[in-house]
């Protein structure tokens, strides 16, 4: 059993049942969803995450607004962070990197794509 | 005389040629108002149907990932009990039993997967209702260059919908595509490794 703490972020309701099931199915049961950006911070101010997935194109703070917060914010700043979402031109991996985000999946996404992206981040930090 | 004369109605004619297309200018005005308004009365129809299509798509996806995680739920006791039962019919040594066991087992692992698989597929929600919000975006920009349209043709203020209000509240990305996981995956990594080594 993993003791990741991972915090899930997508406005997507089903899409956040999707990555929580297949996290479950790669052995990782801890985790919190959080519906944008700004629900993410405040979810971060109040409890201890090791690691973040986030979705790019979401209202009220999108998935790069957020990762620049969790970068500008010295408690948050060395927190893994992946990406997974259905941005797949070079400017937009171009952009997330440089903002801070550790890899990147694209969607549709499968357990063990999820899986190796999680341990190839870990291996990294 | 005579030149001042065939002047003064070969300048009468042009007026009245000038009327004369004036005239039909107004009507065919009139004509192509009426199609105008009526398409821009049918966009808000349309951006309904499509954010009506997105909203019963959301709650047929929710259902099904109801079911599956009910199903991967019962799968998973039944994998445990099946692995209970097993070590018994090793321990009091009935090995064929355990065989049996063995098989059904690899069929409850067969539907554990399958199941996954479903749940995988139905991302294809998140991505179509991302390509209908970008459409329904689409629509309700052409509703208000109609607007503009009609209000310079008549003269009558049109009120800002609700509709378009709310386009401020969806996220979504307009280039949007359902690809097999694998080729996009294995396109991505790629870009990253190259973008990672050039940094």
């Amino acid at each position: 059993m993993s003791d990741l703490k991972i915090l899930a972020v997508d406005d997507s309701p089903t899409m956040r049942r999707i990555i929580i099931n297949t996290l479950k199915r790669a052995g990782y049961e801890d985790v919190t969803e959080a519906a944008d950006g700004k629900d993410a911070l405040a979810k971060m101010q109040v409890d201890k995450f090791n690691f973040v997935i986030t979705d790019w194109n979401m209202p009220n703070m999108d998935g790069l607004t957020f990762v620049n917060a969790l970068r500008a914010d010295p408690q948050t700043k060395s927190v893994p962070v992946l990406m997974i979402t259905t941005r797949s031109v070079k400017d937009d991996i171009v952009e997330a990197l440089k903002a801070g985000v550790n890899n990147y999946i694209v969607k549709p996404f499968t357990p063990d794509t999820i899986k190796q992206k999680i341990n190839e981040v870990l291996a990294n930090a | 005389m005579d030149t001042d004369k065939k002047r003064k109605v070969n300048f009468q004619q042009e007026l009245h040629g000038l009327r004369e297309a004036v005239t039909e200018m107004l009507a065919r005005f009139h004509q192509i108002q009426s199609p105008i308004r009526e398409s821009q009365e049918k966009m808000p129809v349309a951006s309904k149907r499509l954010r009506k299509i997105n909203d019963q798509t959301e709650a047929a996806a929710t259902r099904v990932l109801d079911v599956a995680e009910a199903i991967t739920d019962r799968e998973k006791s039944l994998l445990d009990q099946l692995k209970m039962v097993k070590e018994e019919a090793e321990k009091s040594g009935l090995h064929s039993l355990a065989e049996k066991i063995t098989v059904c087992q690899d069929l409850a692992e067969q539907n554990h997967d399958e199941i996954f698989a479903i749940i995988e597929a139905i991302q294809f929600q998140d991505i179509t209702s991302q390509q209908m919000s970008s459409t329904v975006d689409l629509l309700l920009d052409i509703e208000s260059r109609m607007d503009v349209l009609l209000e310079m043709m008549d003269g009558k203020k049109r009120s800002v919908a609700n509709d378009k209000q709310e386009k401020q509240k969806v996220a979504y990305d307009p280039n949007a595509e359902f690809s097999t996981a694998k080729t996009g995956q294995e396109d991505i990594d790629s870009l990253v490794d190259t973008i990672k080594r050039k940094t």
